[in-house]
């Protein structure tokens, strides 16, 4: 098993917000998590990574990786595992990157935090890894700003990043909300390509129980910071048993009598 | 900034340096007091009525207002600024003299004021709410509350008067006179400038960049020096000019406590003195500073920040 995540339960202040989430995951494994914002489902991934919100934190349960429960680490140990072995794909990959130094810089900056290659080898490679995103001009790219850059392209930055030292696991926060409907397939689709040649674990959090249909192995329905169905996404999307679930799918929209989830 | 938006710039500043010196002209000219008589006097000598008036002729004072405001208008925009009745010189000599004295002084507050806010100022915000940072803030608060004629003069009575580790008469710009005055104006301006350096360094680590960061692996050290440190920089370099701004005045005052050879100094002096071509050239002066500061802080900004060298959001 590389992650398992027993009883969680995360408040802010008072409030518990997500409570007894259990959540496992082996190799290579697609696993959604689905739901209406303010659900939880956020909250859980970022939980996994330690990187809740100031006020966030974890105020139950274990969360092991690789049989090590990481709620016991120190930063160093958030350094080591964080960015190589685990990472994260956000709602907005540009809001991540600093938006006063060029991509390129960034870029490079990361994978020399973790490898020992000179900075030529790193340029190098990060171009690689953007071309692999189906970026057409990544010397541009390297050279351009956060913010000159249009949605579909900073998401497959931001694939091109979390992927580049082939996790494990990839934790994907509403990857393609953002994004218009054609460029969400495309990107949806380049990110499984790239996970299933490096047999990387995925989680992806969305409220589109059509992407996630599409994705997944593994389906997880939460509302009001619990869960309210787990199982294989072929089979909940079959026969569905919560009434939650049930609504969740009749909402998605339905072209020429065809669902799109199936 | 753009070339057109430089020009504007310039016209603005010209437009206002107008005004700044016609207000301090109505000041000095509706103040009570009269050079000629402060002239005079200051030979200690009855003097004669005739005497009096030949003076005021002399110096173009017994025309009406207008006439003398164009007057030294004129001469200014031929880059005359006229004679100091005090010193008996040009006033941009006058100037000129005191400049370094100020300059100096102003240079090193100001470097010692960075050196002591920069770093406490980000220790404050990254232990936010621990003790460390109600250490800090508990002494900046103590720093504003102060004000910096007193410290200076209790730094005077203390470590000069008591302790005699420096001297306490001023009167020339030397190394060991220089650091009372240095360490009374960069108190005051350090107290301030930390809080604001915790601010915008706290308002840096709220970014989602930071998570991004964080979620690659970083080290918090290395995110502080690579990412906070510059974006921060930004709301810090304008706080700086405004500080800049302040010390401008406030070196007035040190100058006087320590008696500090500077532009400071003498404007009191020419003010006490009625010596008005001397305030106006100094008011004159200090407003070009503080302007073309401000112009310096926006045009950096284009330089540091792409979104707006680029013209984007």
């Amino acid at each position: 098993m590389l992650l398992e995540v027993s009883d969680l339960s995360v408040s802010y202040g008072e409030r518990e917000i997500v409570r007894n989430v259990n959540v496992s995951l082996d190799e290579g494994e697609v696993l959604a998590i689905v739901g209406e914002s303010g659900s939880g489902k956020t909250t859980v991934i970022r939980a996994i990574l330690g990187c809740l919100p100031n006020e966030g934190r974890v105020s139950g349960g274990k969360i092991l990786f690789e049989g090590k429960n990481l709620l016991g680490n120190i930063p160093a140990e958030w350094c080591r595992l964080c960015g190589t072995k685990a990472t994260m794909v956000f709602q907005d990959s540009g809001s991540i990157l600093d938006p006063i130094d060029r991509i390129g810089s960034q870029f490079i900056e990361y994978i020399r935090e973790h490898s020992s290659l000179t900075k030529k080898e790193a340029a190098k490679a990060a171009e690689d890894m953007l071309r692999k995103m189906h970026l057409s001009n990544p010397e541009n790219i390297m050279k351009s700003y956060p913010f000159e850059l249009s949605g579909g392209m900073r998401q497959r930055v931001g694939v091109a990043m979390a992927m580049f030292f082939k996790p494990r696991l990839l934790l994907a926060d509403e990857p393609t909300s953002a994004l218009d409907v054609t460029t969400q397939a495309q990107v949806v689709k380049e990110m499984m390509e790239i996970c299933q040649q490096d047999k990387t674990a995925i989680i992806i959090v969305t409220h589109n129980i059509g992407v996630a249909a599409y994705m997944s192995d593994k389906l997880i329905v939460m509302q009001a910071g619990e869960i309210v169905e787990s199982g294989r996404t072929d089979e909940i999307i079959a026969r569905p048993q919560s009434i939650y679930t049930k609504e969740l799918l009749d909402a998605v929209p339905q072209v020429g009598g065809k669902s799109y989830v199936s | 900034m753009k070339g057109k938006e430089l020009v504007h710039r310039l016209i603005q500043m010209l437009i206002t340096l107008f005004g700044v010196s016609l207000l301090t002209f109505s000041l000095m000219y509706l103040s009570p007091g009269d050079p000629v008589e402060m002239l005079l006097e200051v030979a200690d000598t009855i003097v004669s009525e005739e005497t009096i008036a030949e003076t005021r002729a002399q110096l173009g004072l017994d025309k009406p207002f207008h006439v003398q405001y164009f007057r030294w208008l004129a001469g200014v925009l031929q880059g005359d600024m006229g004679m100091s009745y005090s010193a008996k010189m040009p006033v941009a000599d006058r100037l000129w003299q005191s400049l370094p004295g100020t300059m100096v002084l102003a240079a090193s507050a100001t470097v010692t004021m960075l050196l002591i806010s920069v770093p406490c100022g980000i220790l404050s915000a990254v232990y936010r709410n621990r003790p460390l940072d109600y250490l800090i803030r508990g002494i900046s608060f103590l720093g504003v509350s102060m004000p910096s004629f007193w410290v200076g003069l209790i730094l005077l009575y203390v470590l000069g008067l008591k302790l005699r580790l420096f001297p306490i008469a001023g009167g020339e710009v030397s190394f060991d006179r220089m650091i009372l005055p240095t360490l009374t104006l960069s108190i005051a301006m350090a107290a301030k400038y930390t809080r604001q350096v915790r601010t915008a360094v706290l308002e840096e680590l709220g970014q989602e960049y930071i998570t991004g960061a964080r979620i690659r692996g970083f080290p918090m050290h290395k995110i502080l020096w690579r990412h906070v440190l510059p974006n921060a920089c930004l709301p810090l370099i304008t706080l700086l000019g405004l500080q800049i701004g302040w010390l401008l005045g406030g070196v007035a005052v040190i100058e006087m406590v320590f008696s500090w050879p500077g532009l400071g100094k003498m404007a009191v002096h020419a003010i006490e003195m009625r010596d008005y071509p001397l305030v106006q050239g100094f008011v004159l002066w200090i407003a070009v500073l503080y302007m073309g500061i401000n112009l310096l802080v926006d045009i950096s900004y284009t330089y540091l920040d792409p979104r707006l060298k680029k013209g984007g959001c």
